[in-house]
Parts: C-alpha cells; structure tokens; sequence
C-alpha cells in the first residue's frame, strides 16, 4: 500500500461489496477513471468476500484471451475468395 | 494470480492503412491501384472475417460461402467504402448482413430464449470460486472448454464476445455491427462471462476437477 500518497490524488472512494463486484469487470478491463480503479483494487486485495470473484473474473478474461488469436484461414478460403474475385474483375494480388 | 489484464497480443492496427492518406487517395484511383487498395486494405483482413462468419454459421462450409460472398460484396460495392473508416468493422458489417438475408430463418440471429440462462445472465455479480477451484482451473487447459462455452452462448451474447472480446473491436465499432447501442454491448459482455463462467465450472465438474460439493459451495 502506498502510505505516501500524492496529495493531489483523490484519495479512492470507500467501496462496499456490491459496488465493488459490480464494478469489477470494468476494473479488470481497465476502463475505470483512476480514482475508482484504485478503489476496486484497495477493496478486491483487502476483501476476503471479494477476492475470489475478481480472481475468477481475471481467469475468465485470461482462458478467453487464450483463444483470441484467429488462426490463419485455410488456404481454401482464401483460393475461393480471389476465384470469386477475380471472376468480378479483380486482378489483383 | 495477478488481477491486471494481460497485455492484448500485438496485432496489425486496425487503422494502419485505412487511415493512410496515400492509401485513402487510392481507394478511388485508377483500376489497377484500385485493386491494389482492396488487397491491402480489404484482404488483410481474411482472417478476420473467416473466423467472425465461423462464429456466424457455426459450420465450416456455410462459413467459406459467407467470407466468398462477403468479399464479392466488398468488391463490388469497394468505392462506398470511406477512406479513413475502419474496414474490419465494414466487413463485419456486410458479413452480417449477408448472412441474415442467406441464413435459413431458424438459424438466424435469434437470441435463444431459455429463462435459466437468461435469469443467470442478468444477475449483477460475476461468480466467486474457492482457491482450490482456481487452482485447478487455472492449472488446466482451458482453451477446448472455452471454445465449447463461446459457441453454446446465445446468439446476442456470442456475437458481442466474438467482436469485443475475440476479435477486440471497441464497444463502439462492436455496437455499429450489431446494430445495437454501446450499452447493450457492454451489458452482453458482461453477461456472457457470467455464462462463460457458469459453463467452466460446469466443465471442472465434469472433468472432475470439482467435486460437487465445492461446485455448491462457489455457487453460493
């Protein structure tokens, strides 16, 4: 915990739960203001309750970012995209 | 395990070329650059859109026809395109289109209406789960099981993970192709991992990985 804290910062809202959960996939998106995703963090890392449902949260987002490269087309795809292409006109590479 | 999101996985820049002012001139020169344009700007693409009509058609060959039919539309409609706008989302958009008018009428975009699914996909908080629980999740591989979960979504949830979260289209590009506002993305998106996450604890139980009794107890 940073105890020497920018007295310029807003020092983070005191979240309940409910708000925490609630905003816990935008936390984990990182699509919060900073003052309220340093709110989400200081509540999910000091929330027993909490804390298992941001770690289930980041696991999910992980397995799906597992997936997310697209893999190659196979070459028939784009074989058969550039015949109907070129069928139209295309000459293209 | 750490709560910071990885990095997103480099990739090409959606709008490296279709924002290139040289590029953008192209679009609307002469033939043989005119091709040379929707090589490079339309083209790159494929993959892209190969995989976003998988997840439409949920069929292989169906798929192939889409991407075919897609680019023919592309093709011919290639000087409506505007310079500078984003060409995956364009693509995206006439894949769409394409496969609501082609699609038999019951394998259209419908939402599956099923009252539990849909009672757990609107409730407000993601699941919890044991340590012991994300431990073995976390220890597994997960991609076979996440596959299967994406593809049995509902169709209005699928659509919104395969945009934002597979293909990362910004909430707002991601509302253009759906034809939805931002909100409603972003509240399918929500919902969806909660179903993502309902289908993995459905897989560790399955495959054993938790007992029944600890499925009960990170229900709760």
């Amino acid at each position: 915990m940073n105890m020497h804290r920018d007295p310029t910062t807003p020092e983070p809202p005191m979240l309940d739960c409910a708000t925490a959960v609630r905003k816990l996939w935008d936390y984990l998106d990182r699509k919060l203001d900073d003052v309220d995703q340093e709110a989400v963090r200081l509540h999910m890392t000091r929330c027993a309750h909490c804390f298992p449902h941001a770690e289930f949260g980041q696991l999910i987002l992980d397995a799906v970012a597992e997936v997310r490269r697209a893999e190659p087309e196979p070459a028939s795809v784009r074989d058969g995209v550039l015949a109907r292409l070129r069928a139209e006109g295309y000459d293209g590479p | 395990m750490a709560l910071a999101r990885p990095t997103r996985r480099d990739r090409p820049a959606p709008t490296e070329r279709s924002r290139n002012p040289v590029l953008s001139c192209i679009v609307t020169s002469s033939p043989p650059d005119r091709q040379q344009a929707f090589h490079d700007i339309a083209l790159r693409w494929l993959p892209d859109v190969t995989r976003f009509a998988r997840s439409l058609t949920r069929d292989e060959t169906n798929a192939e026809d889409l991407v075919q039919e897609t680019y023919l539309r592309a093709w011919r409609h290639w000087d409506s395109f505007k310079p500078g706008s984003e060409a995956r989302a364009w693509l995206f958009t006439i894949a769409r289109n394409a496969w609501r008018k082609r699609a038999p009428r019951d394998a259209r975009l419908v939402p599956v209406e099923d009252a539990t699914l849909q009672a757990l996909a609107e409730q407000d908080f993601p699941l919890g789960a044991s340590n012991d629980v994300l431990q073995r999740l976390s220890d597994a591989d997960l991609r076979p099981a996440i596959r299967n979960a994406i593809a049995g979504l509902p169709d209005g949830f699928r659509e919104v993970v395969e945009l934002v979260e597979l293909q990362e289209l910004p909430y707002a590009e991601a509302a253009e192709v759906l034809e939805i506002p931002v909100g409603t993305v972003r509240s399918r998106l929500f919902r969806a991992r909660r179903l993502l996450q309902q289908s993995l604890l459905e897989h560790a139980r399955d495959a054993g990985l938790v007992a029944a009794a600890a499925e009960k107890e990170i229900r709760s």
